[in-house]
């Protein structure tokens, strides 16, 4: 029997398989299409119609107003600027301390890793981190969005794996070529670890993006990134009246759904790439536990 | 090297004078360069907070700081549970995770499981990538979408009109309110989960499953006593992990959600301590309780752990 046709052949098993895959497939896309679906569908058939699983009649109205409008337009820059800035520092941080501290030559290096593992386990809470954030200065700055952050004990402790088995014969090329420290981490180490700062920008950056809480409590109004003016456009806690007055008809279920699907679409550009890379990370980080 | 000319003389290198430490360090003081911005940030961000929970036994006054404000030795922890809202908190931390641990957990088995059974590829890889994908969503949007699933005009109460049900107000009703977090954690998190699974079940030897075959096992039963047996390391390690979150029952999730009139069943012990901390300014107080959420998840893990350890012979740590 070829593979195609063992993959064919329906035994009652795979039948049961099979639907019981469909239906939670349908159960978890169903949200990303109902969102879309909102945000898409003429507000007046939304009301109209008694059912609308689906988009009736098709419109960018929402997708356009919510673009045009400078406030929101301003969200989404602080959330780009905060993702890039944000990744940025944290990979280069991330990955930089990870590649020390699987290096020999660093002495105190299992007393270090300890110091970051800790973490992990063990927390302030919220009232002494925001007391803590508080006395560093960075309330109400931009680097209140990107510095507490900076490094992920997990992440520091996958790249350090992942490091552990760097071949040593590169290293002492690099050597006896007269590389220094600096050059052989970012001339010959760097280039050759895509995968893991892949992992570790993807997984800091979906991280920047889609954060919530702490940017909602430290900025004011003027540095909220996207996800804080969502959240409070869905709570009603803002000026969703005002973007109505501009003429459009009352349509908050419609803006609501364009802001998240807005919030979506980035995610979904990077999901192909996202979903390789952040597999192999969870495996790097399982399989050398 | 070019060495350097001190007055017109060229110096000798000093090396093998110098301290063993100092040589060292200056070898390999990039090395250290490396590992300064992350220690940095480890230590203002992650330690800072731990020694600021000594707030949790003072009348702390933000004026007066940390080390000027007095001390009232367990006073804090004594009115936490005092505080009926503070008992209210800590059941509802409790029965939210619980619930999920017991819906989300075996979901994400049955989910590997299926993936693991089924022979056409595409189907695999379709239904992976759907269901990893909330995973990568913020709680906001993923609240934004729940909401107008659920709105008393969303598509959840046409299909209960369709019914022939009347519409329901899932969000404003305490008793629905905690199976809508459960169900909307479990849509969150079962893809990922099952990654981790379905690596496992890659690990198992396929001349196990042939061994199976021969002595006549049937799919189910190579399922039974072959992949399950297979994964179970990984269902231990996890399990000692969500143990350990048993108080912690998923603070932006219900931030998001939650409102007023879910208070009853959906408040918990992080929004309860926000509201304390940071609109009440009982900062003492707020502490406390977040201490006493970390001990017991320490407690927790380690209980687990040991549980796992002797009922298996392997534990975690």
């Amino acid at each position: 029997m070829t593979l195609r046709a063992w993959e064919r052949r329906l035994t009652p098993g795979q039948v049961l398989v099979r639907v019981g895959l469909g239906l939670i497939f349908l159960v978890t896309a169903y949200p990303f299409v109902y969102v879309f679906s909102l945000a898409v569908m003429p507000y007046e058939n939304f009301v109209r119609q008694s059912a609308h699983f689906l988009p009736s009649g098709f419109t960018l109205t929402y997708f356009g107003q919510v673009l045009s409008d400078p406030r929101l337009a301003h969200a989404f820059g602080i959330s780009a600027l905060k993702t890039v800035v944000g990744t940025v520092l944290s990979v280069v941080a991330t990955v930089a301390a990870g590649w020390a501290l699987s290096r020999p030559e660093l002495r105190y290096g299992r007393l270090l890793t300890a110091l970051f593992i800790v973490p992990l386990f063990v927390g302030g809470g919220l009232i002494p981190y925001f007391l803590v954030i508080r006395a560093t200065g960075l309330l109400n700055t931009f680097g209140a969005l990107v510095v507490p952050g900076l490094v992920a004990s997990f992440n520091l402790l996958v790249v350090r794996s992942y490091f552990q088995s760097y071949p040593q014969a590169v290293l002492d090329a690099a050597t006896v070529d007269g590389a220094s420290a600096w050059t052989t981490f970012w001339r010959v180490v760097w280039p050759t670890s895509t995968p893991i700062i892949a992992t570790v920008a993807l997984l800091s950056g979906v991280g920047h993006w889609n954060e919530y809480f702490w940017p909602s409590l430290l900025v004011q109004s003027d540095l909220s990134p996207a996800q804080v003016v969502l959240q409070n456009l869905a709570v009603g806690r803002s000026f969703l009246s005002q973007i109505n007055a501009t003429g459009a008809q009352a349509a908050p279920e419609s803006l609501i759904a364009a802001v998240a699907a807005i919030m979506v679409i980035p995610v979904l550009i990077v999901y192909p790439f996202l979903q390789r890379f952040v597999v192999s990370g969870i495996l790097i980080g399982s399989v050398k536990e | 090297m070019r060495r350097p000319l001190v007055n017109g003389k060229l110096t000798l290198p000093r090396a093998e004078a110098r301290p063993r430490r100092v040589r060292h360090l200056r070898a390999h003081l990039p090395l250290y360069l490396m590992v300064l911005p992350a220690l940095a940030s480890v230590l203002v961000f992650n330690y800072a907070p731990l020694f600021g929970l000594v707030i949790a036994f003072q009348d702390f006054s933000p004026f007066r700081g940390v080390l000027g404000s007095d001390f009232v030795g367990w006073q804090n922890f004594q009115d936490a549970f005092r505080n009926p809202f503070f008992v209210n908190a800590l059941k509802n931390s409790l029965i939210i995770s619980g619930l999920k641990l017991a819906v989300g957990f075996p979901a994400a088995i049955v989910l590997a499981l299926l993936l693991n059974e089924v022979r056409a590829r595409w189907i695999k890889v379709t239904v992976q990538t759907a269901t990893i994908l909330p995973f990568f969503i913020s709680w906001v949007v993923a609240g934004a979408m729940f909401r107008s699933l659920l709105a008393p005009d969303g598509a959840v109460n046409e299909l209960r009109a369709g019914l022939g049900l009347t519409p329901h107000a899932f969000l404003s009703d305490p008793s629905a309110f905690r199976l809508v977090l459960v169900l909307q954690d479990t849509w969150k998190y079962a893809g990922y989960f099952a990654v981790l699974y379905l690596a496992a079940m890659a690990a198992i030897d396929r001349a196990t499953y042939e061994a199976a075959e021969i002595d006549g096992a049937s799919r189910w039963q190579q399922m039974r006593y072959v992949t399950l047996p297979g994964i179970s390391n990984t269902m231990v390690t996890l399990l000692v992990i969500l143990i350990g979150y048993l108080v912690s029952a998923g603070f932006e999730q219900v931030y998001v959600m939650y409102n007023v009139s879910v208070y009853s069943t959906a408040d918990i012990l992080e929004t309860f301590t926000l509201r304390l901390g940071l609109q009440q300014s009982n900062y003492g107080l707020a502490t406390a309780v977040g201490l006493f959420q970390g001990a017991i998840s320490l407690l927790l893990v380690g209980a687990a752990n040991l549980i796992a350890r002797r009922v298996r012979g392997q534990g975690l740590f």
